[in-house]
C-alpha cells in the first residue's frame, strides 16, 4: 500500500509535469526502456478527443504503470520503499522527463512523429546515470599532455567543455 | 567550437580508454606515457589545437563521468556539471554554449578547419600483413582483467584476453590476443621463432593446453596479431581465481636497427574488465561492405533519408566529415580507410599485404640469410 501511495505521488508529480506540455510530450514516439516505452496518445486520450489533459494522463498512468514501477523502485523487493529508493527513483524521474522534454522540443521543430535516435535514447538513458546534472565535479586527478597531474577543481572560474575520445 | 569560443569557454580533450582496440593495430596502453603517445598520434591526425587530459591508468576521469565513450559535458563555472550527453555533438553543444555564455561573433564550420588526417597501416615494404590465419571465435566474448607484470623491457607486444560468459562459473573458452603496439613501431622477426604463451599457476583450472604456440608464418616479418584459442574448464573460485600467462616472442624495430627477444608476463584475472572496449567484430566488416549498398538512388551521395533508420544519426556523425548533412563517396573512402574495412590490420582495403621482395631480409641480421640474432 505504501509502494502504491508514493507510486501516485509520482504519477501526480508527472501529471502537474506535463500539464503544459503533456500533450507535446506523448506525441514521442517512447524510448526503449523507460516506463513510457509503450505510452500512446490515443490510450490516454479518455474521451478520444484528440487531446490528453492531465486529469486523463493521472488516470491512465495510475492504471497502466502504479504495478509496474512498484516493483521497479522498490529495488529490494522488501515491499517497502526507503529513503534511498525514494530518492533514486525521484531523480530517476525528474531526469526523465528533462531529456523527454529536450526530445520532444527538437523533434518539434523537425518531423513531429520522428522516433527518438538511437543516440536519442542513448542521450537519454545517460541523463539518468551518474554524475548528475548539477553535481560538482571535485578533486579530480587527470594529467596534461607533458604528464603533469591536473586537477578538475582548479578548472573553476570559466565554463568548461570537455569531451572523451580515444584513437579507435 | 574551439575556436568561436575558445575566449569564453575552456576546451578539453579527454584521452580515455581505446573502445575498439585492434583498429589499425592500436592497442590499449599500459602506462601513462604509452597513453601520451596515444594523444600525441590523435593531435597529429586531427590537427588539433584544444587541450588534451589523459585519464589515470585507473581511468578515475572516465569513470566519474559515467564511462561513455564519447561523452560531452559542459562544467559552470562554479564546478557544476550543466550539460551532459552520452554521444557528443556539435550541434547541441553550440546551442548550449549560446545559452550559457551567449552567441558567438564567429560561426567556424567543420569544412573550414584542416584536419590533416591520415592513415598509416603497413610500416614498410617489407613487413607483412593480413597473413596470420583468422581463428573463428565463439560469441560473447568479452575482456578480462589483466595486469602485466614489471618487464625491464617496453611491451612492444601487448595481451589481450577475453572470456565467453560465466568463465569463473564452470569455464568455457579464453581467447588470446597478443598484437603488437604502433607505438613502439616494432614487427615480429617470424625467423627467430615463433610466438609462444605459457600458462602457469592454474590451480582450480583445466585448460585444454597450457603452452600456446603460434602457426608459422611464410614471411620473415609481419605485424598480424597472435590469436589463440583454449577451452577452460574451472572449479568455482569466482572472480577471485587467476593464472600466470608468460609470453614469449621476437621482433625487431621497422628501422630494422635492432632485434630482441622478449619475455613477458601477466597475470589473468577471471573477472570481466568493463573498460576493455570491444574489438571490432564481424558486424564492422558487415557495415563497411553495406555502405555502398545505402545510396539507394545511386547518386553518389547518401542522404539521411537513405540510412539504416535505426543507426542513421551515428553514422552520420561518424561519416560526414564536411557536416555538410550528407555523405559524399569520398569521405566513404577515407572513412573505410580509418578503419581499415573493419579489419584489424593488413592494408586498406582489407586485403593480405605481402612483402614486396620474396625473400625479404627484415629481420636478417647477417649476410648468410641466419635468422635474426636477438639482442
Amino acid at each position: 500500500m505504501r509502494v502504491k501511495c508514493f507510486i501516485m505521488g509520482l504519477v501526480l508529480v508527472a501529471g502537474t509535469m506535463l500539464s503544459e506540455s503533456g500533450t507535446r510530450l506523448l506525441a514521442q514516439e517512447p524510448t526503449d526502456k523507460t516506463p513510457f516505452k509503450d505510452l500512446k496518445v490515443d490510450a490516454a486520450d479518455g474521451n478520444s478527443d484528440g487531446k490528453v489533459t492531465t486529469e486523463e494522463l493521472k488516470k491512465f498512468l495510475a492504471e497502466r504503470y502504479v504495478n509496474a514501477w512498484a516493483e521497479k523502485i522498490d529495488l529490494n523487493r522488501n515491499g517497502k520503499i526507503s529513503k534511498r529508493e525514494f530518492r533514486l527513483a525521484r531523480q530517476a524521474f525528474e531526469q526523465l522527463f528533462v531529456e523527454e522534454s529536450k526530445v520532444a522540443s527538437s523533434a518539434k521543430s523537425a518531423t513531429p512523429n520522428k522516433p527518438p535516435t538511437m543516440i536519442e535514447r542513448m542521450n537519454a538513458r545517460f541523463l539518468t546515470q551518474n554524475p548528475q546534472l548539477g553535481s560538482t565535479v571535485n578533486s579530480l586527478i587527470a594529467f596534461n599532455e607533458d604528464g603533469e597531474e591536473v586537477d578538475f577543481k582548479d578548472f573553476r572560474g570559466k565554463h568548461v567543455v570537455i569531451v572523451f575520445g580515444c584513437l579507435t | 567550437m574551439y575556436r568561436d569560443y575558445g575566449d569564453k569557454v575552456d576546451f578539453y580533450y579527454v584521452y580515455k580508454t581505446v573502445e575498439h582496440p585492434g583498429i589499425n593495430g592500436f592497442v590499449e596502453p599500459f602506462s601513462i606515457e604509452e597513453r601520451l603517445k596515444h594523444i600525441g598520434i590523435a593531435k597529429e591526425r586531427l590537427n588539433t589545437e584544444i587541450t588534451w587530459l589523459c585519464d589515470s591508468m585507473d581511468n578515475d576521469v572516465k569513470h566519474f563521468f559515467g564511462r561513455s565513450p564519447n561523452g560531452e559535458f559542459v562544467i559552470g563555472p562554479d564546478g557544476k556539471i550543466v550539460r551532459k550527453r552520452f554521444w557528443s555533438d556539435a550541434d547541441t553543444l553550440r546551442s548550449d554554449l549560446e545559452e550559457l555564455v551567449g552567441k558567438s561573433e564567429s560561426f567556424t564550420k567543420p569544412q573550414d578547419v584542416e584536419t590533416g588526417f591520415k592513415v598509416e597501416t603497413v610500416p614498410n615494404d617489407k613487413i607483412a600483413s593480413g597473413v596470420f590465419p583468422e581463428i573463428e571465435l565463439p560469441k560473447g566474448l568479452k575482456p578480462l582483467q589483466i595486469v602485466p607484470q614489471e618487464s625491464d623491457l617496453p611491451f612492444y607486444a601487448k595481451l589481450r584476453v577475453e572470456a565467453t560468459p560465466k568463465i569463473s562459473k564452470g569455464g568455457g573458452q579464453l581467447y588470446f590476443f597478443l598484437s603488437l603496439d604502433p607505438i613502439h613501431e616494432f614487427h615480429w622477426n617470424n625467423l627467430a621463432g615463433k610466438v609462444r604463451i605459457e600458462l602457469s599457476d592454474t590451480d582450480g583450472m583445466r585448460f585444454s593446453s597450457e603452452r600456446l604456440e603460434s602457426d608459422a608464418v611464410e614471411e620473415a616479418a609481419d605485424i598480424d596479431p597472435r590469436r589463440f584459442l583454449v577451452d577452460l574448464k574451472t572449479i568455482s573460485k569466482g572472480k577471485t581465481a587467476s593464472f600466470t600467462a608468460k609470453v614469449f616472442y621476437h621482433v625487431c624495430d621497422d628501422a630494422e636497427t635492432i632485434c630482441l627477444e622478449a619475455e613477458q608476463e601477466y597475470q589473468i584475472l577471471l573477472d570481466y574488465n568493463r573498460d576493455g572496449g570491444t574489438r571490432p567484430g564481424i558486424f564492422m566488416i558487415e557495415m563497411f561492405q553495406d555502405i555502398p549498398g545505402w545510396d539507394a538512388n545511386e547518386d553518389g551521395i547518401i542522404t539521411m533519408d537513405e540510412l539504416p533508420k535505426r543507426h542513421g544519426k551515428l553514422v552520420m556523425n561518424h561519416i560526414d566529415y564536411s557536416a555538410n548533412g550528407t555523405i559524399e563517396m569520398d569521405e566513404v573512402e577515407r572513412f573505410k580507410m580509418m578503419f581499415n574495412n573493419g579489419t584489424t590490420i593488413g592494408s586498406p582495403d582489407g586485403s593480405a599485404k605481402k612483402p614486396e621482395s620474396s625473400k625479404p631480409d627484415a629481420g636478417e641480421s647477417s649476410e648468410d640469410s641466419e635468422p635474426a640474432k636477438d639482442e
